[in-house]
């Protein structure tokens, strides 16, 4: 189909040139005409030449006008081809309401389509500079990796100089227990250092983030709460900065902060 | 060929009928046809080459001529333009509008004749 199109361009084009190259011939014959005539009536060849195309005038322009008639014939055609076209459909209703419908189910499939691409592909992320943020991706053989400590984090963050900051993270699945609530409560986690929130430029809604001092080795554990827990969870605690919370696979940790509505 | 005082510039539109005129007589190019109106108005029409040529393919792009390149008398491959049934046909019409145009137009400037 595209191929065709372009075919039907290309003689187009071709047919345009050499009905130019037409009308050059033509007005060459005339002017030859004319020079041969003034010839007969005693002129010399030059002079015969100079006094013809003199007297034909303005060669350019008459191209141009010339040319403007055939894009004239080339619109109507297009407008006979359309009225053409509307008929065929009107006298085949059928037709063209499939037609029609295919028509309506691709672009509405494409819009929908596209839709969800637009909001989880290519929006940017809500953080400042998003497109200066990169997600790298790893995969580790057996008994490699950040958490065996086989890969030093502080040594790559030191070396990898193509980057501001590096922040390592880890989701998972988190069990914790907390003296407002009853019973083992589970929710999503994720471990990060706390280069994260320079690079994301987050600010805490209560409380503070983590600082590099929290991931000294030896320090008190501390997590942060996402408002979406914070609200759902622990009630919208406002005194919750400083509670003490026991994750059952890390051990107690403290409150530090509760970040605003929409980070994630 | 010095330009004769007494020649008229072509009236709106009568150009395209004076070369189906012209045509009657058998096919010719474009040069052949502009010296034709000339001589048969006795040099006072002058046909304008810028007008000509777009008449000509505007005449065969309304299909009441048609185009084929042929040898000409003296050897040399010219454009040659012949009228169409449908050529006939609209110079027919055009004729009789000219008539009707021309009477009239006498009727008004003339009344007493």
């Amino acid at each position: 189909m595209a191929l065709r199109t372009v075919y039907a361009r290309l003689r187009a084009l071709w047919h345009r040139t050499r009905k130019e190259a037409e009308l050059d011939d033509e007005i060459r014959f005339h002017l030859t005409e004319e020079a041969d005539k003034r010839i007969a009536a005693g002129r010399s060849a030059e002079q015969a030449r100079r006094e013809a195309r003199k007297d034909f005038g303005n060669i350019i322009r008459i191209r141009e006008a010339t040319r403007d008639v055939w894009g004239l014939r080339h619109v109507d055609e297009l407008i006979g081809d359309l009225r053409i076209g509307a008929r065929g459909l009107a006298k085949r209703p059928g037709f063209t309401a499939t037609a029609v419908l295919t028509l309506l189910i691709g672009i509405g499939a494409n819009t929908a389509m596209f839709s969800i691409v637009n909001e989880v592909l290519l929006r940017p992320l809500p953080y400042p500079d998003a497109e200066r943020i990169v997600h790298v991706g790893a995969q580790f053989p057996p008994g490699l990796g950040f958490r065996d400590g086989s890969i030093p984090f502080p040594a790559l963050r030191r070396e990898a100089d193509a980057f501001e900051e590096i922040v390592p993270r880890r989701t998972q699945g988190v069990l914790f227990s907390w003296g407002g609530i009853d019973g083992p409560q589970t929710g999503r986690g994720l471990a990060v250092s706390p280069s994260l929130f320079r690079v994301l430029r987050a600010a805490p809604l209560l409380g503070r983030l983590f600082t590099d001092a929290d991931a000294q080795p030896g320090t008190a554990r501390v997590v942060l709460l996402s408002f979406e827990t914070w609200s759902n969870r622990f009630a919208a605690d406002p005194d919750i900065v400083g509670a003490p919370i026991d994750l059952f696979d890390g051990g107690p940790h403290s409150v530090v902060g509760v970040m605003p509505d929409g980070f994630y | 060929m010095a330009r004769e005082p007494t020649r008229i510039e072509l009236l709106q539109g009568t150009l395209d009928l004076l070369i189906l005129r012209t045509l009657v007589f058998g096919p010719a190019h474009g040069h052949a046809i502009a010296t034709e109106i000339r001589c048969l108005s006795e040099e006072v029409l002058q046909v304008e080459t810028g007008s000509l040529y777009p008449a000509l393919h505007r005449l065969e792009a309304n299909g009441w001529v048609e185009a084929a390149w042929r040898t000409s008398e003296k050897g040399k491959r010219a454009k040659y333009y012949r009228l169409t049934r449908t050529g006939r046909a609209q110079l027919v019409r055009e004729m009789s509008k000219w008539d009707r145009l021309s009477v009239a137009m006498t009727r008004v400037l003339r009344p007493a004749e």
